[in-house]
């Protein structure tokens, strides 16, 4: 598996859940603040883990004594 | 005497025997199924085989359409009709098939079956140890043979969906002689490697040759893989253990690329739509606090101590207003009531009672004359006109009777 400590999924089941509190009338206006904050950043995040740098095909051929060659389409 | 002849005189003569034997002109035989190749001409050559000997086999294309439903592959338990004659260049014999049906289960298909059974009691096809593909990758690497079309296939499906995710292609062998070992080695490469997700399967090519798939060793690549598995072997109804194994299965790589690929532009709008929900939700706090706020400082408005005085001070004022009108008006009465008297005075003051001929008389002295005894005979005295006075003097007295 890839390293992935920030998961696209957990971050947007997290945003339904923050909009959720947001809008009950019962939480807090300061809490309801933090809350909105941390949708923002959240949002950022999920932005900035697009990584949008277009990228092109890599292929990986096998080498001499099972070493992969990289080499870039 | 030796009579010497040429290599083709003998082909040729050899070929007439084999084409005036009666036997083999229709002849089925039966065999398994090995050196299976497809021809780009439509004509697929293979050998059939037994325990002892094998026997070289051809179908032309043509035939193909009439006596072959089936896609021919090794392994296969075949019965073969058609006719044996010699192929003169090569001094040898063949049978030219024009039917080839299956004869039950080969060797190698009761093999896969027994594997296929034996995997599944190992618990190598449970659904529940299927692991979810997941939606968001950022790395997806393909075990498969790098045909040109398969590459240009899979490039256009990410630029399309998504140009940010990054594939890694590994170059695989998927047929013939150590194709089960390369695809096996390739899912372990990338589970070292470090990807999101693996597609293995066919990168194009023409045969039906599945056979690695169906290997033990691929099987136990995608069994101990943590990684997520696509598989896309083919367009085939019969799936391969590869297929069983998989966490998921699609008829090609290039397909699986299509399902591992989030569309960057579907995440794109979710993200702008979590961001519109986020703000829409905030304003319409605020909105409401606003509007909360509004009540609060009407209602503080009203309760004012200010507001109190000022509105005492209208109340005042009205008072102040009605008792002046109310002065206005008594006045206006009196006055009206004196005028009144006033005319009522005016005609009864002697001056209007001169009007229309009546005089007043007095004497000198200013004394009224109210009766003719007041007065003697050549006394002088004053008649009074409502515009003047004359001096009289009195000639006579004239007394009437009482």
């Amino acid at each position: 598996m890839a390293k992935t400590n920030f998961s696209m999924e957990e971050a947007f089941l997290e945003l339904e859940g923050i909009i959720k509190s947001l809008e009950d009338p019962d939480v807090k206006l300061a809490d309801s603040m933090s809350l909105y904050k941390k949708g923002v950043k959240l949002l950022e995040k999920c932005h900035s883990t697009l990584d949008k740098t277009e990228k092109e095909i890599i292929i990986l051929q096998e080498g001499y004594n099972g070493n992969i060659l990289k080499e870039t389409d | 005497m030796k009579h010497i002849f040429s290599v083709s005189q003998l082909n040729s003569y050899i070929h007439r025997i084999f084409e005036s034997d009666y036997a083999l002109r229709k002849i089925y035989i039966k065999g398994e199924i090995s050196n299976c190749k497809y021809h780009s001409s439509g004509h697929i050559y293979f050998t059939l085989k037994d325990e002892k000997s094998i026997l070289s086999c051809l179908i032309f294309s043509r035939d193909r359409m009439k006596g072959l439903d089936f896609p021919l592959e090794n392994g296969q338990m075949v019965i073969v009709g058609g006719n044996i004659t010699v192929f003169e260049r090569d001094g040898k014999y063949q049978l030219y098939a024009r039917e080839i049906t299956l004869a039950g289960a080969g060797l190698v298909y009761q093999k896969l079956e027994k594997l296929k059974q034996e995997l599944n009691e190992l618990g190598y096809f449970d659904f529940d140890r299927k692991k979810p593909i997941p939606s968001y990758p950022t790395k997806i690497g393909v075990v498969t043979a790098l045909t040109g079309a398969a590459i240009e296939d899979m490039k256009s499906v990410a630029a399309r969906r998504n140009p940010y995710v990054q594939l890694f292609l590994y170059n695989a062998k998927v047929q013939g002689e150590g194709a089960a070992k390369s695809i096996a080695a390739g899912i372990q490469y990338f589970e070292r490697f470090g990807v999101d997700v693996i597609i293995i399967g066919r990168g194009g090519g023409s045969a039906e040759d599945l056979w690695a798939f169906n290997e033990r060793c691929v099987a136990d690549a995608i069994f101990d893989a943590k990684t997520p598995i696509i598989s896309g072997t083919g367009h085939q109804v019969d799936m391969t253990i590869a297929d069983y194994c998989a966490d998921l299965r699609v008829e090609t790589p290039t397909a699986a690329c299509e399902r591992a690929i989030p569309d960057v532009y579907e995440i794109l709008q979710l993200l702008d739509r979590y961001k519109d929900s986020l703000d829409y939700a905030m304003r319409y706090r605020f909105d409401n606090l606003h509007y909360q706020m509004d009540v609060f400082r009407r209602l503080l408005d009203a309760n004012h101590p200010g507001t109190q005085v000022a509105q005492q001070k209208q109340t005042l004022i009205h008072l102040q207003d009605r008792i002046h009108h109310l002065m206005q008006e008594k006045i206006k009465s009196t006055k009206n009531s004196l005028d009144f008297y006033a005319q009522k005075l005016t005609s009864l003051s002697p001056s209007m009672r001169l009007r229309g001929g009546y005089v007043f008389a007095q004497k000198q002295d200013d004394t009224p004359i109210s009766s003719v005894s007041q007065i003697e005979k050549g006394e002088e005295f004053s008649l009074i006109f409502k515009d003047g006075s004359a001096l009289v003097r009195t000639v006579d007295l004239i007394k009437e009777k009482e």
